[in-house]
């Protein structure tokens, strides 16, 4: 039994983990109709920013979400601005390979910088765990979870409480009526892209209390992300914590029980699952 | 000449200049040209940095004692190292340019299984001896095998010789018998070897093991617990895994998150890396592991290597890569010496008949065994990361610094 809530513990901090990190994939996809190829990049440039502040300054993780996040707006706004605004009414396979290019650009661009090696950072909690009855928590990720349901809080919100929410929202539904009603839609494009980024950048700084860094980081979660996004749907920021935390749910149990090879076939048999049931469902 | 006919012979001309003025550059027309394809740039970096250094030394150092003899003539070897930027794609056509434009008579490899088993079959094509540092994984050295030599041990030595030290702290009345063992194993080609490598001996101990636990793990899992979960459940004496670094790192996070202790804990040969010991601190004191090399052992011209290293290139050498690089690079021109020609065959003839009695590898000598494919079997050192930083040599009994921590 403590096996097994142990196990059930773990898949909830992880998957909560896997819905902070998809949570911007699902934004951008839902206002810009725009599979972002380039979120790997952000996220991998979440943990190096996180990781160099660390390493040169000493800060903290969680104290450099406070430069993460700014900075992910910022470069996501101006990826926006200055590349997919340009494609906009481009097939989307363009902006696919757009967005795939940046990615690349920003992974070379990190082996020159840094090189290739694994890089890990240690903070005075990094191997600290909490004992909750017959349980043993991770500290960190404890953290992370609290940080992705505060996410979600804060997004949902945003959403549905502010005018720029309201503005989004309206972009999601319907680009054209939302622009004849007054609403910014290129403005609004480039805050979605930019919130998003922060998003992703915010998740990868997390992600740097357990995960080593290297320029491949990005690679290693964005399938993961997909998986998340599309069994939430590809524009419910409530699904995607649900689908997160599912996932996780699911995975650990198939390692502990039955085994752990088949722990990332369980991700793509629920995104093969899911896509062919909305196919059926369109049809 | 039109500029449209001028414009289609510029990628010519570049393509020719490309080629043609690295053969060019740089080298004396009586220097026997070695050459390897190292990933200097991309996810190897590091590691090839290593590999470049070592090969460099021992070119230097056979240099500086007047280079090998041919033909009654003493000539300087010429290293030629490119980059492959970690990519297999490119790294075999590397070779092929080493041995057509640079004249190369002997290549050196790359680092990394994948690259390696890429690079082989450029050597085994062409007839030019190859000598590896950088894989060792037995699937590079194929049936029949002629032209590709090991200076690495195989994966399955680093369990095997993790298993023999525990069979002696069985022998010293320090561990039981049988020790309930859990084994887990990263789904690769490395990793299926060392497990491999922990039946052999274990099939044949019955009553020294009980493997209790034998699951395998993919590459880049993104959570752990759920295995060391696992793990904690069969209640083994000694803890085994087979994991590269950023699985590693994950994995014993989680061992030491669920507060998990064994008498014994190995992860192959992670373990004594600066990085490891900066993503983990303190939890990775008193962890055992298989090293090809370290700086520890006792051997003179072991001593003589770490000296030479540092004084050349600065900072403590605390991984095993420059040293087997050094190794195997000492060892090709040892055999080139041997030669006393450039000839392929010879070369390759020298190499199946090589000993060197001075090696710096555990063991102290160097031989490649036909019977393994001409990759060596040496014995693998143990060690234990100690309190503070720094690894203590536990096994083989002759070059112990010390017995090893053992837990409860």
């Amino acid at each position: 039994m403590v096996d097994l809530l142990s196990v059930l513990a773990s898949g909830i901090l992880v998957g909560t983990v896997y819905a902070y990190m998809a949570y911007g994939l699902g934004l951008i996809y839902g206002v810009l109709r725009v599979v972002n190829l380039a979120h790997g990049a952000f996220l991998t440039l979440g943990v190096y920013v996180t990781w160099w502040l660390n390493a040169t300054f000493g800060m903290d993780p969680l104290v450099s979400i406070l430069i993460t996040v700014p900075l992910g707006f910022a470069l996501g706004a101006t990826v926006e601005r200055t590349l997919v605004f340009r494609l906009r009414d481009s097939p989307p396979v363009t902006t696919l390979l757009l967005l795939f290019g940046v990615w690349l650009i920003v992974r070379n661009a990190l082996y020159l910088i840094f090189g290739g090696a694994d890089r890990s950072l240690l903070t005075s909690y990094s191997l600290e765990s909490l004992a909750v009855g017959p349980l043993t928590l991770s500290i960190p990720r404890l953290i992370v979870s609290a940080f992705s349901l505060l996410g979600f809080v804060v997004l949902a919100l945003m959403l549905k409480r502010t005018w720029s929410g309201l503005a989004l929202r309206a972009v999601a539904q319907d680009r054209e009526a939302a622009a004849l009603s007054g609403v910014p839609v290129n403005r609004v494009w480039a805050v979605a892209f930019g919130i998003g980024s922060a998003l992703a950048m915010s998740a990868g700084s997390l992600m740097s209390l357990f995960y080593s860094v290297t320029p491949e980081f990005g690679a290693r979660f964005l399938l993961k992300s997909f998986c998340v996004v599309v069994l939430g749907g590809l524009t419910n920021i409530g699904g995607i914590l649900v689908a997160g935390i599912g996932l996780g749910i699911a995975e650990d149990l198939t390692a502990f029980y039955i085994h752990t090879g088949y722990r990332d076939v369980v991700s793509f048999l629920v995104l093969t699952a899911a896509l062919v049931m909305r196919r059926a469902d369109s049809d | 000449m039109s500029p449209d006919s001028r414009s289609r012979w510029f990628p010519v001309l570049g393509l020719a200049l490309s080629v043609g003025l690295p053969a060019c550059s740089g080298g004396d027309t009586d220097s026997i040209r070695i050459g390897a394809a190292l990933p200097l740039s991309g996810k190897h970096a590091n590691v090839g940095g290593f590999f470049r250094d070592g090969y460099q030394l021992a070119v230097e150092e056979a240099n500086a004692q007047g280079g090998v003899e041919i033909d009654g003539v003493r000539r300087p070897i010429e290293l030629r190292i490119y980059d492959d930027k970690s990519d297999a794609s490119i790294s075999p056509s590397l070779l092929e340019r080493l041995i057509a434009v640079d004249g190369a008579v002997a290549l050196l490899s790359g680092y990394s299984t994948p690259l390696v088993q890429a690079q082989v079959i450029v050597p085994m094509r062409r007839g030019i001896p190859f000598m590896n540092a950088g894989g060792a994984s037995k699937s590079i050295f194929r049936e029949g095998n002629q032209w590709v030599f090991g200076a690495l041990s195989p994966v399955e030595s680093l369990a095997s010789t993790t298993l023999e030290w525990l069979m002696w702290e069985q022998d010293q009345e320090r561990l039981p018998k049988p020790l309930r063992v859990a084994m887990v194993w990263q789904n690769t080609d490395h990793g299926r070897e060392y497990r491999t490598g922990v039946h052999q001996v274990i099939e044949g101990q019955t009553d020294r093991f009980e493997l209790v636990l034998d699951e395998s793990f993919e590459h880049l899992s993104s959570d752990h617990t759920s295995l060391i979960v696992k793990v904690r459940s069969v209640e083994a004496d000694v803890f085994l895994s087979d994991a590269h670094e950023p699985d590693f790192l994950l994995q014993h996070r989680a061992y030491v998150e669920q507060g998990l202790g064994h008498v014994a804990v190995s992860y192959g040969a992670r373990g004594p890396e600066r990085s490891v010991r900066e993503g983990l601190g303190e939890a990775v004191s008193h962890l055992v592991s298989a090293q090809w090399w370290t700086r520890a052992l006792p051997y003179a011209q072991s001593r003589h290597f770490v000296e030479r290293y540092e004084a050349q290139f600065g900072g403590p050498v605390t991984e095993y890569y420059p040293a087997v690089a050094y190794e195997a690079a000492r060892a090709l021109i040892a055999a080139i010496g041997n030669a006393g020609s450039t000839d392929a065959e010879a070369i390759r003839d020298a190499l199946q008949n090589l000993e060197l009695d001075d090696s710096l590898l555990p063991g102290g000598r160097l031989y490649f065994p036909e019977e393994s494919r001409f990759q060596i079997e040496n014995r693998c050192v143990i060690v234990q990361n100690q309190p503070e930083g720094g690894v203590r040599i536990v096994f083989p009994p002759d070059a112990a610094e010390g017995p090893a921590y053992l837990g409860s």
